[in-house]
């Protein structure tokens, strides 16, 4: 490292030579030879240049030996004039760049022409992260084909799950690498206290109006210079810059509503008292200690969602001349979600600043200061939690009773007071920063060195009154999370033209260094519930308090090289992870190439025909900081004496998971770029998997983590656009996607399966995410049926207490018995299809658009049927279950008899009956929008003027049954996926706003 | 330019403090509330942190409720499952499958504390420390042994012959395929384990005493039907003029299994009902056992309370604190079985006077009539419903004391209990995994 950085001290002695000028001037329109105002004109190589007057026009100073112009303008072609000796006067049309093949993107640590990529990269545009409501990072990326994003919970500010070409992992993380501005975030869930099984969302921090570009590197020779945290993929988030001209002011306001998806129907307070009766006997309506109350009837769906408001104002200047460039924001979004309750509040704000001191040396600046308050309610899995106590509670019990307290029965949550009075706040405020300097050394040489920090820091404080079902005299729970990351870059980039070749390669070393620092307490029985302090409580119920961290030191190369149609890519990376004992070095190459057929002229219809083959290495060192290492843990204590126990049984030669992945690609242009055409084939193989191998349990440890078992992703996108229309009045642009993946556990340890979740089994030969369960085959009508299977076995009954109205299943192993040998695979959480068609239309000043949004072959484990229709216990059944049950022969095959006890648990057991089909059509987003004409913003003083309304989530077609398909009741597990258990389902929503150009 | 240079310098200066100090070195993190294995046990202190994680293993959230309490009781007529989780009904319901993942925890939760007492068992004798006495290295393994014996006999009750392991666990390789004993072998193991404690314990000891090692040998005795060697184990737990009638119900303790607040259990969140606060209502003490206690027995009134038409134990009562706080300690052994092993013993050695004598101490202290006509058909019945309600709801004793009498198809057969009932399965995980281990003859296996 020393050597390096001596090495870049004589490289920065080195001096540069001075420059004489000359005058030059020049019109610049499009083809129509309408002025492009504001185009920029620059000397390529240098920082000299300026901007386009209101009629086109320019002049600059040009230096004597300067060979050509680059003059660029947002949604037209960059175009490089070449400056002739002794011409004073350039005339220079501009291009519409149609689909976009001249935008310039940064891949890796270095810029590239979308047109020469020879990787598999998406990208969304700015308009297209902030269009729907409530927009995240992550909300976004769902519209790149072969990225599939989920929402586990519909709770403002929860987490997603975002997969990008597939799951390739089981222990470690399969999000991809977020990086912003190139510096890699700090991304997951960290609240300590779980409210069921939704997740935090540490990238809520970004604000999505911040965003001017999001690039999604998919293929192993874009992600390889990534490394060992490649292996999900790799988003490049771009934040927001000046543009050289005239400071641009900006407000954007949003007002609308949330509202709930959809709602399910339970039974009302008569036919709660009949299923008590049929479920318990003549008497059995008097159950439940008195908390029922049968003149009563709550909706408690109705009572806990509402149209609730979202509002969201975004403040933002940006400009800057030729030298300095500044864009500058401050945001604020307040986000009520469908249950009442729930809120999301965000203050962020936002400086970028861009200054050339000299012809040779740039200063970047970027600083993002966010503070949010996330306000939590429990659900899922819970019996605490609003949705779960709304879905399962009898109506028969009062919102309040007649002394004012909220009504509960069998230690459910009062479903209003989960929403009410349970307050807990997710606190954070963090810094995303990063400041670099860049120095061209030579033409050819330039030097870079970047800092960037990404400081978080959580704090969640909770406090559960003595009104909940929760505690019984108040209960205080408080933690804070702080993480730290650094990173410290230093890159050297070398660009030259041999002849028709031109080459570009970077080297660099990247220093990370993570630490965290958590602690958490909980104390119970307070005073009184006006007493919501940690001071006041009398019973400390735990203390916990740790430290953790991570380095990661790299050494980087690649080259791009380009020689007519021939694009060449090479890169390589060594990662030194501290995660690791024996195995600390990671080595990562990448290579891709591609030709264009039609470099120089069209072929036949194409503009563009481009053969791509990439060839790549990631790595994935996701795990916990320490999970390698063999240790004692304290914290063992009894009473008051500290104790020690092993904690960890470890593993000195893990090392991180590797994934191999190939990718064919195909890029084609048609009719004047106006449609473009992009197919991916891809296979990556996840070998070297950190699992928790299964041990016999008698060994004091029932897994260990090791590197065994493997898995293939292997799919195919395809991406079409079609630029419709395009002229002054009126344009339509389309955009079909569609993915395939197929995914395939390949190998497991001694290839035993793993069970998770509710009904998840991991195993070969399966998808992650397979549900195992029974079969079943309808329902016994009658004895008859009974007795013949009975008499299957010698042994035993077929099913042990069955009798006619319970589910019959299949006796897989044909042993005419039923046990947990004859459970089988009953569905996939993945779906094998996602697919989305995005059309937008403008027609003068109006604008239309529309994103329907595909998930097809997904399952649903909709372990809700098991309570809400497992018609066995005290909780409230669906209307359709209670009315449908099997009550005499002939009744059908969908809902069991009403019984209870154990034998009624056939009823309920994991079976293809609690799986249903959660392919969906969704129209996630549509927007409607006015701008007003010039001339009569003119007048008010306004550069632009904008009116808009938006739809969320505002048509879904699906079988689901219950809320929504798009659902984990797990959160963030990455292979516990696809359960509903009593999950807030997302929003849908309505908002309408105003953009104002001053 | 010069100073656009120094501005570069400088940050690039800046930039490489970071990475030139050692912050950024691959060895720079380690972890403060974890040591490696060979730095765990070295001295005195660490010896008697390592002996207070034995005790921490046996405060297992799993175990003070499904191990010790709940998984034998649903399994007998002490308590019914009144909750919600369906592999607790499995226990309720004589139906528990290998699949039980309650079972599966319960288990490998028992060999956790199994693993941590190996790994002390191991280490101590190489530790070299002037401070470390004989007296206090024993009293340390002799904790050790105690806590292993205590899993093993949880272990042997509820599967019969289980592995038995003895050394800690360090690798993953094949010697972790370990086949089951039988549960001769385990129990004497078992007793191997508790004489060491019951000679070597000391006021050291973090609450393990002798006459707890004592007690567990006399416990193990009864389920061996070595009935001799029974009464001179209990002898030796309470002495041998014990007066169980000047202690309150209870209060006769030999060693519990203590919690702080900090560090408690949810034992009553689960016997508690819903109306009593933020109770769960998962287990009940059964209709039969209410049935049991005789008009005027005071015991009941210290052991069931009825509220909304509910039945509910209140032995655990601390429900006024949170699930996971309180402070209800497990009644691993009291005077009153020492007690009550006595009289059977009395009974079966003929002594019906004896037998008499320790019976009505604890018929008296719960203000109850003495029984005076214990003969050769009455005495079990008579000392098992006894032992039915002086010791419900505290773990397996009503199970145990009707397997090894041969009662249990009797007794339970109506409730769903078959011969096969005597053992649980073994966890599939650990068939799975285990490649030594056969499944047992369970009902479902």
């Amino acid at each position: 490292m020393h050597r390096l950085l001596l090495l870049s001290w004589v490289l920065l002695m080195s001096c540069f030579a001075a420059v004489s000028a000359q005058q030059i001037t020049g019109k610049i329109t499009d083809k129509e030879g309408v002025p492009m105002i504001g185009a920029s004109v620059f000397v390529i190589g240098t920082t000299t240049g300026t901007v386009a007057d209101i009629d086109g026009n320019f002049t600059l100073n040009v230096p004597e030996n300067a060979k050509k112009l680059a003059v660029s303008y947002t949604g037209f072609s960059t175009q490089n004039i070449p400056l002739i000796a002794g011409q004073t006067a350039y005339q220079i049309t501009l291009a519409n760049d149609g689909i976009g093949l001249d935008e310039v993107i940064v891949v890796g640590y270095s810029p590239v022409r979308r047109k020469d990529l020879v990787g598999a990269v998406a990208s969304i545009a700015s308009e297209d992260i902030t269009r729907e409501s409530g927009a995240t990072v992550q909300s976004a990326l769902r519209q790149a084909p072969g990225v599939v994003v989920q929402q586990s919970s519909g709770a403002p500010g929860s987490g997603f799950n975002v997969r990008v070409r597939g799951v390739t992992s089981v222990n470690a993380d399969n999000e991809p690498l977020f990086v912003v501005d190139g510096v890699p975030v700090i991304a997951g869930s960290f609240a300590q206290q779980g409210v069921g099984g939704q997740s935090s969302n540490a990238l809520a921090d970004i604000n999505p109006a911040d965003i001017e570009s999001m690039e999604i590197l998919k293929d192993a020779s874009t992600t390889a210079i990534y490394g060992s945290r490649a292996a999900n993929g790799v988003v490049l988030i771009t934040t927001k810059s000046g543009k050289a001209g005239k400071t641009k002011i900006s407000l954007n306001s949003s007002y609308g509503f949330n509202e709930v998806i959809n709602k399910v129907d339970v039974v009302d307070g008569t036919q709660y008292n009949q299923y008590l009766r049929e479920r318990f006997g003549a008497g059995g309506d008097v159950i439940g200690g008195g908390g029922l109350d049968t003149t009563v009837s709550s909706n408690w769906q109705d009572l806990i969602f509402d149209r609730n408001p979202v509002q969201s104002h975004q403040l933002s200047m940006s400009g800057g001349d030729l030298k300095t460039k500044f864009y500058a924001s401050l945001g604020y979004d307040n986000e009520n979600g469908a249950l009442n309750g729930t809120n999301f509040t965000r203050y962020s704000g936002r400086v970028n600043l861009d200054h050339r001191a000299t012809d040779k040396l740039g200063v970047n600046f970027n600083l993002s200061y966010t503070n949010s308050d996330n306000k939590r309610i429990q659900g899922d899995n819970n019996i605490y939690g609003a949705v779960s106590a709304a879905l399962l509670l009898p109506p028969q019990v009062p919102v309040r009773r007649e002394d004012g307290s909220y009504g509960s029965v069998f230690g459910l949550e009062n479903p209003v007071a989960a929403t009410e009075v349970y307050d807990n706040h997710l606190v954070t405020n963090r810094i995303i920063g990063n400041i670099s300097a860049s120095y061209s050394l030579l033409d050819e040489l330039s030097l870079k060195v970047k800092l960037g920090v990404d400081n978080l820091n959580l704090r969640e404080n909770v406090f559960e009154p003595s009104s909940l079902q929760s505690t019984a005299q108040g209960l205080i729970f408080e933690a804070s999370n702080l993480r730290t990351r650094i990173i410290n870059e230093y890159l050297a980039t070398y660009t030259d033209q041999f002849g028709s070749t031109s080459l570009s390669t970077t080297v660099g070393a990247i220093y990370q260094r993570d630490d965290i620092r958590r602690n958490s307490f909980e104390t119970n029985d307070l005073p009184s519930d006006n007493f919501p302090s940690a001071d006041a409580a009398a019973t400390p119920a735990f203390t916990s308090g740790d430290k953790f961290g991570s380095t990661l030191n790299s050494y980087i190369f690649s080259a791009n090289v380009n020689n007519g149609g021939l694009y060449v890519t090479a890169s390589f990376r060594a990662d030194g992870s501290s995660r690791f004992i024996n195995n600390r070095w990671g080595y990562f190459p990448g290579i891709a190439a591609g030709y264009n057929f039609a470099n120089l002229n069209p072929v036949g219809p194409f503009d563009l025909l481009k053969a791509r083959v990439s060839y790549g290495q990631t790595g994935n060192n996701n795990i916990g900081d320490f999970e390698a290492r063999p240790l004692f843990a304290g914290g063992a204590s009894y009473l008051t004496t500290p104790g020690i126990s092993q904690s960890q049984l470890g593993n000195p030669d893990l090392v991180w998971e590797t994934t191999n992945q190939i990718n064919v690609g195909l890029d084609m242009a048609l009719a004047e770029n106006r449609i473009g055409i992009t197919l991916d084939f891809y296979q990556k193989n996840t070998s070297d998997l950190i699992l928790n191998r299964p041990i016999p349990s008698s060994s004091g440890f029932g897994q260990v983590i090791a590197n065994v078992g493997s898995m293939q992703n292997t799919g195919i996108e395809a991406a079409v656009t079609f630029e419709t229309f395009n002229n002054a009045d009126f344009s339509w642009t389309t955009q079909l996607s569609a993915a395939y993946n197929k995914n395939e556990v390949t190998e497991l340890f001694n290839d035993q399966p793993q069970d998770f979740g509710f009904a998840t089994r991991l195993a070969v030969g399966q998808p992650v995410g397979s549900f195992f369960g029974l079969e079943t085959d309808g329902i016994y009508q009658n004895q008859a049926a009974i007795d013949a299977d009975n008499s299957l076995s010698e042994d035993r009954d077929y099913i042990p207490g069955a009798a006619p109205g319970d589910f019959r299943f299949v006796d897989q192993d044909g042993n005419g018995i039923i046990n947990d040998d004859d459970r089988t695979f009953i569905g996939q959480a993945l779906p094998d299809v996602t697919a989305g068609i995005d059309n937008k239309l403008t027609y003068k000043g109006l604008e239309l658009d529309f994103f329907l949004q595909f998930s097809l072959g997904n399952d649903v484990y909709n372990n809700n049927l098991a309570f809400a229709e497992g018609l066995n216990g005290v909780f409230a059944p669906t209307v359709r279950a209670f009315e449908g049950a099997w009550r005499q022969e002939g009744d059908g095959n969908m809902f069991p008899r009403i019984v209870g006890g154990a034998s009624a648990e056939n009823n309920r057991q994991d079976s293809d009956r609690l799986v249903e089909d959660g392919s969906f059509m969704r129209l996630k987003t549509i927007n409607l929008a006015y701008s007003f004409e010039d001339g009569l913003i003119d007048r008010i003083g306004l550069q632009s003027l904008r009116l808009f309304v938006r739809g969320t989530n505002l048509v879904t077609v699906t079988d689901y049954s219950f809320f929504d398909p798009e659902v984990n009741s797990f959160g963030n597990s990455n292979v516990a996926l696809g359960t509903d258990f009593l999950t807030l389902p997302i929003s849908k929503s309505v908002v309408f706003g105003v953009n104002v150009g001053f | 330019m010069i100073k656009q240079l120094s501005y570069l310098a400088a940050l690039a200066g800046f930039a490489s403090m970071f990475s030139a100090c050692d912050d950024f070195a691959l060895d720079s993190v380690q972890p403060i509330d974890s040591v490696p294995l060979e730095l765990a046990v070295t001295d005195a202190n660490s010896a008697g942190a390592a002996r207070a994680g034995i005790y921490d293993e046996l405060q297992d959230a799993t175990l003070t409720f499904d191990g010790y309490i709940a998984s034998y009781t649903y399994f007998s007529d002490d308590c019914d499952w009144t909750g919600t989780f369906p592999t607790r009904a499995q226990f309720d319901s004589y139906n528990v499958l290998p699949s039980n993942a309650t079972m599966g925890a319960v288990w490998a939760d028992y060999y956790d504390v199994i693993n941590t007492a190996n790994n002390l068992i191991s280490v101590l004798p190489g530790v070299e420390d002037p401070s470390l006495t004989d007296e206090t290295r024993n009293n340390f393994l002799a904790e050790a042994r105690f806590g292993r014996a205590l899993a093993y006999f949880h272990l042997v009750t509820g599967w019969e012959g289980v592995p038995l392991v003895l050394t800690p666990t360090v690798a993953v390789g094949d010697e972790l395929n370990v086949p089951a004993s039988s549960a001769d072998e385990v129990y004497a193991q078992i007793i191997e384990d508790a004489q060491f404690a019951a000679d070597n314990l000391t006021d050291e000891s973090l609450g393990m005493n002798r006459g707890g090692a004592n007690a567990l040998l006399a416990r193990v005795a009864m389920m061996q039907s070595r009935f001799d060697d029974a009464k001179g184990f209990a002898t030796a737990a309470i002495g041998d003029d014990y007066d169980l009638t000047d202690v309150p119900y209870l209060e006769d303790e030999i060693f519990y299994l203590k919690f702080i607040s900090t560090d408690g259990t949810s034992i009553a969140f689960f016997f508690g009902t819903p109306d009593l606060g933020a109770s769960r209502y998962s287990i009940a003490p059964s209709a039969k056992l209410v049935a049991a206690y005789e008009d005027g027995d005071l015991r009941k009134a210290l052991s069931v309370d009825t509220l909304g038409g509910r039945n509910y134990g209140i032995k655990y009562n601390d429900f006024t604190a949170a699930a996971g706080s309180q402070t209800d300690p497990i009644y691993f052994f009291r005077a009153a079985e020492q007690v009550l092993i006595l009289a059977e013993v009395a009974a079966r050695e003929g002594d019906f006077d004896e037998a008499e004598r320790w019976l009505n101490q604890v018929r008296q202290r719960a203000g109850l009539d003495d029984i005076d006509d214990l003969d050769d058909d009455n005495y079990l019945d008579a000392i098992l419903k006894e032992r039915y309600v002086e010791l419900a709801m505290e773990g397996g004793f009503r199970l145990w004391d009707l397997r090894r009498t041969g009662r249990a198809e009797e007794v339970l057969g109506s409730e769903g209990y078959n011969p096969c009932d005597n053992v649980w399965p073994f966890p599939q995980d650990n068939i799975d995994t285990n490649t030594a281990l056969v499944q047992n003859d369970c009902c479902n296996c």
